[in-house]
């Protein structure tokens, strides 16, 4: 098999060391850098992808296939050609203000991260203003919120409303989920979209983001 | 006279724990709250706490075992809760059982249409008017979370809705503490007084805190609230396995028993005395779609293990069963809540919710509480073991009757068939016989059965004054909340 197909093989397991140890060793039979990376890692995590989608991978193995990948890209960084695309787009995402439930929002951020994404976790009981502040510094191309309690979604509607009147609007899109959120209620708030579990999350952004 | 629980041979039940266990995990839960602690979101109770004896770092508190053990003794053992009436209704001590309604889903399969759609008041009136007329179902919640009104008011609606249309006992989760005093009052109201709720509650509450540990100022409100009303709290944290609390359920049930004493603390803390059940919820994150699971072989081992633990203290216990994930009433809905409501009852879990569940808990459906409560039956006889008195034994009769005759005719037969569990659903048919009554499925039945309690039940109803003073309540309410929200 050839390293590239190992370092396939080893992302799909998630061992980390193991998996930089065949990095370091395709580098020193000459495979660039950037070969390794999209070659190997990165054809490595769709597969993940596929997998998780399928059914055959669960999350915890996900997280660790992820966990991974960014110790070898680590490692990788300084010797990548120039301009090498390594983030897929800037994601904010955040539970709104007045809601302390983070953990549905806490796995939509780690698999978003597992697919590349750069994310900005702004946490909990996160104001309006702060999603917009953060989408402008780093040049978000969508703003996630989540809201478990039915007394916390009108929040979002609030927080819509605070990023049209920041003229944010039109350079982001904005896409909801929480137990209690439902289609229904994203459109008549004027969401960009509504995703019911992590997966479909996932799938959104990156249809919104391609 | 509808019999609401089995008490008489309880000897059918199901060990999980050793003893050895028990006080293995009580210990470690006992060392995490000292150690790790709960960070409390309120700073009236961080006070109190304080004083107390807890240790208090930037919000963290950690208790010391002995504060834990105090608010142990200081606790009510075995409490009753009453129907509206006034009646007692759920001796909530030992292994006594009691299977309750599903809530706050923010859907509702319509109870005529079977559409589904976003949960109105009036589902969660037509949800406790089925609740009433079910014998096995021994208390309601509001049968979903409405979202036909602000949320801040949800409260006070839905209260109203259940109360005007069941007797039954009632545990609401409560949306904020404004909501949840009004609630209060309005119970008053009901009962004749506050001394009289406090003597006799028909109502009970649920402030739940988020796992891992954390305690936002709302939920401890309402727990305040609860403990000066001495309405009975059910606080509980809902810990989903290998996400918000360890995805070894030994872990899950020493973090979940932190938090539970955590609570027990807080409320005895600022009333000793007040009453207070040894709660919690055990979530199945399910590892491949990220959702919750309402219906795992894990919840209801985790909910009748914690059960055991509260019996050591003689504290009341709470459940989840009678839910399925599925999204319609299939085979998988039947599986799950016979499953579960069994398993629970088997472990002497005193109360148990959620009967009603569909879809992951996103859905309240009154056909599946229909089915829940044929199963409720068959479990309750099951429990009830079986008795060997004199005239159980039916010596005299056996010899009676003798070889080869039948006991079909005998005064015996006759006195004691009715204690055999008879379902209304369930069909005992011959295939032609079934056949020829329309070959009905039992979803049918569930829905044909629903629309004849919606027809034809009525629920005992309130005192024309009463009703009129709830609604004021109500009004009143809704101005001042909406107001000061809009200020």
């Amino acid at each position: 098999m050839d390293l590239l197909d190992s370092i396939k093989e080893m992302l799909v397991i998630g061992d980390s060391t193991k998996l930089l140890d065949i990095v370091k060793n395709a580098l020193a039979t000459g495979i660039s850098a950037d070969v390794i990376l999209n070659g190997g890692l990165i054809k490595g995590m769709d597969i993940v992808g596929e997998k998780m989608g399928s059914g055959e991978m669960f999350i915890p193995e996900v997280l660790m296939s992820a966990k991974a990948m960014t110790y070898s890209i680590d490692f990788l960084k300084p010797q990548l050609a120039v301009g090498s695309q390594l983030g897929r787009g800037v994601i904010v995402i955040g539970t709104v203000k007045g809601d302390l439930h983070d953990i549905g929002k806490n796995l939509v951020a780690m698999m978003l991260e597992s697919a590349r994404f750069d994310v900005i976790n702004l946490g909990v009981d996160v104001p309006p203003e702060k999603f917009v502040s953060a989408a402008e510094d780093k040049g978000a191309g969508i703003i996630c919120m989540s809201a478990l309690l039915t007394t916390t979604m009108p929040m979002m509607k609030t927080t819509i409303e605070f990023i049209a009147k920041s003229g944010l609007r039109n350079n982001v899109k904005i896409l909801i989920g929480g137990a209690s959120v439902t289609e229904k209620f994203a459109s008549e708030i004027g969401a960009d979209g509504y995703a019911s579990d992590a997966g479909e999350a996932v799938k959104l952004v990156k249809q919104m983001l391609a | 006279m509808i019999k609401q629980s089995f008490n008489d041979n309880r000897f059918v039940y199901m060990r999980i724990l050793s003893d050895e266990q028990i006080n293995e995990i009580i210990q470690t839960a006992m060392r995490v709250l000292e150690n790790t602690g709960c960070k409390i979101l309120h700073k009236g109770a961080l006070k109190a706490l304080k004083k107390a004896g807890a240790i208090i770092e930037d919000q963290i508190v950690r208790v010391p075992p002995l504060l834990v053990q105090e608010s142990i003794r200081s606790a009510p053992k075995g409490f009753s809760i009453f129907n509206r009436l006034g009646e007692p209704c759920l001796d909530l001590s030992g292994t006594n059982v009691y299977y309750g309604t599903s809530t706050a889903s923010p859907n509702t399969k319509d109870a005529l249409s079977g559409e589904i759609h976003p949960t109105k008041v009036d589902d969660i009136a037509i949800g406790a008017k089925v609740a009433d007329a079910l014998e096995s179902i021994s208390w309601v919640m509001p049968f979903g979370s409405s979202q036909d009104v602000d949320p801040l008011v949800a409260d006070i609606y839905e209260f109203e809705a259940v109360v005007t249309n069941t007797t039954k006992p009632m545990a609401f989760c409560g949306y904020s503490p404004r909501g949840v005093e009004l609630v209060f009052e309005m119970a008053a109201e009901v009962s004749g007084g506050k001394d009289k709720l406090k003597e006799k509650p028909f109502l009970m509450s649920y402030p739940e805190p988020i796992s891992p540990m954390e305690y936002p100022e709302d939920v401890v409100e309402k727990m305040i609230l609860s403990a000066d009303w001495e309405i009975p709290q059910i606080t509980s944290g809902a810990g989903q396995i290998g996400a918000t609390s360890p995805v070894t359920l030994a872990g899950s049930l020493v973090q979940m028993l932190s938090e539970s004493f955590m609570s027990l603390v807080i409320a005895q803390v600022r009333k000793p005395g007040a009453p207070v059940f040894l709660a919690a919820n055990f979530g199945m994150f399910d590892m491949r779609t990220g959702l919750n699971s309402m219906a795992s072989a894990e919840g209801s081992l985790l909910q009748g293990a914690m059960a055991e633990i509260a019996r050591f203290f003689s504290l009341p216990s709470w459940g989840y069963a009678g839910a399925t994930d599925s999204k319609c009433l299939d085979a998988q809905a039947g599986i799950e809540a016979a499953f579960n409501m069994l398993a629970q009852g088997l472990a002497g879990v005193n109360l148990i919710h959620d009967v009603g569940y569909m879809d992951m808990g996103m859905i309240c459906s009154a056909e599946m509480l229909m089915m829940g409560n044929e199963v409720a039956g068959m479990i309750k006889r099951f429990l009830g073991g079986i008795n060997t008195e004199k005239e159980e034994l039916a010596y005299d009769i056996i010899q009676k009757v003798g070889a080869g005759g039948n006991y079909l005719q005998e005064e015996h037969t006759h006195r004691h068939f009715k204690k055999c569990w008879y379902p209304q659903l369930l069909t005992r048919q011959s295939y032609a016989s079934w056949e020829a009554s329309g070959a009905k499925d039992l979803r049918t039945k569930c829905h044909e059965k629903v629309k004849e309690i919606i027809e034809r039940h009525s629920p005992e109803p309130l005192g024309e004054k009463i009703r009129e003073n709830l609604a004021n309540i109500r009004l009143e309410g809704e101005k001042e909340i909406l107001s000061s929200k809009h200020n």
